[in-house]
Formats: structure tokens, sequence, C-alpha cells
């Protein structure tokens, strides 16, 4: 299910003073089953951009495509089945009484028979790494990221095919996030799901992302593949952002030796033990 | 000053707090089973220090912040600021002007139409004179840096900068001491710094005590002390550079080292010399250039 944006403009408060350019031509073509990352800082147009995705907003000027079909006025409804976006947050927006109801909420209008309820809400629920012994509880007796994890089961139950994860990470502890980004990972992975994710945890996104969309301004401003992008620190440091940690602490290394020859391509601690480790080995056989 | 804030015994529980707030003093000794959030704090942070406090989501940090200035009153124990008891009613303004807070959504914390009107929110509560009140102002505008955006509409900052002009609402009112309770959790790699650099300027400079709750790491290794606390209970508390040699028991409470320090114990597990007790990038860069130029390796 590709997702296609073509020349797309958003412009806020316009005609008053305030006017705001949010979105400026995005021309952006997203295939199915892969895994983006989107990055900016804070006002850039990365939530007004996603948005448009499942047409919380529509476009003022350009065209959105969902599987070669444009989104207009009538498929709507559709579209944003097909599209399910998560927002900052989402445990701020769960409400029924009880995790089985606040699940199945999204899914009431399917008329399904109860067992088939149970079983789509329960199979969102084991996507998200949960249990069915939590379907009864309130919602108030669950812990932080097991809230959000409801949360995203919520959207998960109606099958979405494009999944987009507004940062989902927040306010989660270090295994929180291990957990919830781990399993975004393995939607992709086993369920051939499309994931967006945004985030300001450059380190998340490079481990992560098969593409990396910088937006700065309301315009893209790179496209690319990890390493194609987070060669470019100067200029995202520019633009508020920064490489993830282990590259910086190589790039500084490269510049203080430029004899030696590191491979500044390093955005985890695996990836940083092992370069130290090869320039160790090539330094003793030589 | 010994003991800025001193918690002496100190236990919370979320359970039948509000039969406390009816009767004030009176408490009543709780029979059975209790969960508490908090249990047995027993701790002082001095004038001037900079304490950063982590631990999991749900593991009692923000409840233990929230003592510190009144908002929660100990279950059992006592919490003492400056010498006041936060139970004595009467010094509660006292203490609250003493010790301010900074919490995780900036929108949640802006009432003021314009940054200036805003920061001018806590001093028209206590009365201040209007000449006296511009002053305070201009001051706190100043220390944060947003002497530019005095009249301009706090929905249109970004987050570093919403989160900056929280910090000068409680900077006019003079405080002694700031709690941050996750303030840099929703913001960008860029707003974080500028909130990191600010708090580290009013420590050093102001000589304001700093209380920061964070996940980030690297956030941590710029304190001068850590509190880790699991399931209500203080686990450890002592420097960053002590904390995070001990991989571990960090490990084992749910959070992680700094990559950088995470870097040195992979490389110490395949037997390669090098200190455990790196923290920061800048320190870290230097032992690896003297390793890779030891090893031959250029």
């Amino acid at each position: 299910m590709p997702l296609k944006i073509e020349n797309l403009s958003h412009t806020y408060m316009k005609g008053t003073p305030f006017e705001k350019k949010a979105l400026d031509n995005i021309n952006l073509e997203i295939c199915d089953g892969e895994f983006v990352g989107i990055i900016g800082h804070t006002g850039c147009g990365k939530s007004t951009l996603v948005q448009h995705f499942n047409g919380l907003l529509k476009p003022e000027e350009g065209n959105i495509y969902i599987d070669g079909l444009l989104m207009n006025h009538s498929n709507i409804k559709e579209m944003r089945k097909k599209v399910g976006l998560v927002f900052q947050y989402p445990e701020y927006q769960l409400f029924e009484s009880t995790v089985y109801k606040d699940i199945a909420f999204g899914i009431k209008n399917e008329k399904l028979s109860p067992e088939e309820e149970y079983n789509r809400v329960s199979d969102a629920l084991n996507k998200t790494g949960l249990t069915e012994d939590i379907l009864d509880k309130s919602i108030y007796d669950l812990s932080g990221g097991q809230k959000r994890r409801v949360a995203i089961a919520g959207i998960i139950v109606m099958n979405p095919q494009i999944l987009v994860l507004d940062e989902p990470a927040a306010g989660l502890d270090p295994a929180g996030r291990e957990e919830i980004l781990g399993f975004a990972k393995k939607l992709r992975d086993e369920n051939g799901i499309t994931v967006i994710l945004v985030s300001h945890s450059m380190e998340d996104i490079a481990k992560l992302a098969d593409k990396v969309i910088v937006m700065n301004n309301g315009k893209i401003e790179m496209i690319g593949k990890p390493k194609e992008v987070f060669r470019n620190g100067k200029r995202l440091n520019e633009i508020g952002l920064s490489v993830p940690q282990m590259s910086s602490v190589f790039n500084k290394i490269g510049e203080i030796l430029p004899d030696l020859n590191i491979n500044t391509d390093v955005f985890t601690v695996e990836e940083a033990t092992e370069e130290i480790l090869r320039l160790l080995n090539k330094g003793e056989t030589v | 000053m010994k003991n800025f804030i001193r918690f002496e015994n100190v236990s919370y529980s979320y359970d039948d707090n509000e039969e406390e707030y009816g009767d004030g003093k009176s408490q009543t000794k709780t029979v059975g089973h209790v969960d508490y959030a908090v249990k047995k704090a027993d701790f002082s942070i001095e004038k001037g220090e900079f304490v950063a406090i982590v631990g999991r989501n749900g593991s009692g940090k923000s409840t233990l912040a929230r003592t510190m200035n009144a908002l929660l009153l100990p279950t059992e124990g006592t919490v003492l600021v400056n010498g006041i008891d936060t139970q004595n009613d009467e010094l509660i303004w006292e203490i609250r002007s003493r010790v301010g807070m900074v919490f995780q959504n900036p929108d949640n914390q802006i009432v003021g139409t314009s940054v200036e009107e805003d920061v001018a929110f806590g001093l028209e509560n206590i009365g201040v004179p209007r000449e006296k009140m511009l002053e305070k102002i201009d001051f706190a505008l100043e220390t944060v840096k947003l002497q530019k955006e005095r009249r301009t509409e706090p929905h249109l900052l970004s987050g570093g900068q919403k989160q900056r002009c929280a910090i000068a609402g409680i900077i006019a009112m003079q405080p002694e001491c700031i709690v941050l309770d996750e303030a840099t959790a929703m913001l960008d790699p860029i707003g974080r710094r500028e909130v990191i650099n600010l708090i580290k300027k009013l420590n050093k400079e102001n000589n304001i005590t700093i209380v920061h709750i964070t996940h980030h790491m690297d956030e941590v290794s710029q304190a001068d002390r850590v509190i880790l606390i699991d399931n209500g209970i203080v686990l450890a508390d002592t420097t960053p550079r002590k904390l995070f040699s001990d991989v571990n028991l960090v490990k084992n409470a749910g959070l992680e080292v700094p990559q950088i320090t995470a870097l040195m114990y992979n490389l110490r597990q395949k037997g390669i010399d090098v200190p455990q007790d790196i923290i920061t990038e800048e320190e870290g860069i230097l032992v690896l250039i003297e390793l890779l130029k030891k090893g031959g390796a250029c």
C-alpha cells in the first residue's frame, strides 16, 4: 500500500497576520513495508504532514494517493482505515471503563460477532506485547507503558496497512522505550505493515529506519538512508537536530586523527564496538 | 546551608489520601496492606547542589518530587524545607516560593497571553508592586534569554522556549530551588540543550539548587549527584560517575547507561583496557584516541 504525496502545501491561519506556511510543496513516496523515520525540530511541520496521511487535515494544495487512489471527499473514511495514526501521548485518549472496551471501540461499527470481535481485540493486544489477562482491567490500573500500548492496540485493531507513530516513546523509561520500538519493528518485520516513526531521538531513528525524512521549515530538507542523512552532521545541527551520539564521537575522532581510516557511519553502541575492534586488530597485523 | 531539603523517613501512599486531607494534621496510622509509592526516603539535598533523580516509570520519582514543595504531604515521616515542615499549613506559600516546579508538558503550565504576562502571574498573586514587578520580570527574562519574545503569545514559542518561559516564571519569584519533573521529555534535541544549559547556569551562577528528574542519561552525567529510585526505594545515592560504573545495577533498575559508557563497557568485555567510569562524550573521545594511537591503528 504505497503512499504518495504530491505538491502538498498547508498554511495555518491563512489571511491573518499570523499566517504560517506549515508545509511547502512536499513530494514524497513511501513504499510497502518500509520503516520510515521523520525528524525535524519542533514546529518544522512533521505533525502537520502526518495528519495529512490519513485525512485529518485535508490538502490545501496538492494530492495524496494511497495505493494509487487519490484521497478525496467520498473515500476518506476508507482511507482512514488504511492509515492508523497514533498521536503523542495516546494514553490520554483512553476513555472506556476497561481495556477490552477501549480497544474494541474502533471496530464497533463493523458488526462483528462477539467471537470475531474478541479475536481481533486479543490479536491487536498480543501484537503490542500484552496478554489477555489485562482485558478486564480498568485503564487506571495500568502502568504508563501499558496504557500507551493499549492505546496503540486500539489503532492496530482496525488493521491499518500504514501505522504512523508520533513520538511513541516520549516520557517512557529506557526499558519501556525499547519495548515500544521493538514491537513497532516487529509489526513491520512480521506483518509487513509500513511504519512511519516521528521521533526526536536520532539514535532510535538511525537504528530502526530504512529511510529518513528530514523536515525543516515546512520543506523536506533531506531524504535518504540513515547513513546518507547522518553524514550531514553540520547541516543537521544548523536546523536544530543532531547526529546519533556514536556518530558524533566517531566524527570527532576522525577529525583529530585524519590518517586513521575510521568508518564514521556508526550509529549504535554495537557498531561502534565493532569498529574500534576492527581498527585495533588492523593495528596489530601491520 | 546544610539540609536545605531534608527527608526524614518519608513514605507516601496514594491509598486513603483524601481522608488525610480532610482533617489536616491528625493522621491515622495505616493498617493492613498499603502500597507505598515512596518508602522510607531518608536523605538531604544541600543548598546549591545539582541533583538528578532517575528511575523507571512508576518508580516514585515524581511522587518524591511533589513532596518537596508540599504538593503532596508525606503519609509518614517529615519533609523539611529550609527547616520548615511541609505539613505546616500557614507556611505553605513560604515553602512554595522557595521551591518552584517545572512539569513535563509545557502547554499545561503556561497561563498568560504573552510571555511577560505569564512571568508576572506568580508576582501578581503575591501582590508585588508594579515597579518591582517590572524589575523582576526583566531579570527573569534576561536570565532565560527571552527578552525578545516578551510580548510573544506563548503558543507561538518552541518547546524549549516554552519551558524556559515556565522557568522564568519561577525565577521571578527568586526561589532557592527548582525541581524539574521530566521537563525535557517532550523537547527536540536543541530544546533539551537550551533547558540543560539554562539550569546549569542557574546552578553555577545564581546558586539555585536544581533537582532534575529525567530519563535522558546524558543529562544525568551533567549533575553533581544522582539518586536512583526503584519501587519507591532509594537504591543508590552517589555521583553519576559511580552510578554508571555499575552497569548491572542501572540495567536492573530498568535504565541504561550513557552510550559512551556502554561502549567502554563493551570494550572491557572484549578484554580491552579502558576505564569504566567514562560518562561524557569528551572524556570518551580522549580515551579512544589514546587507545587507537597505542594500538597502532594509525
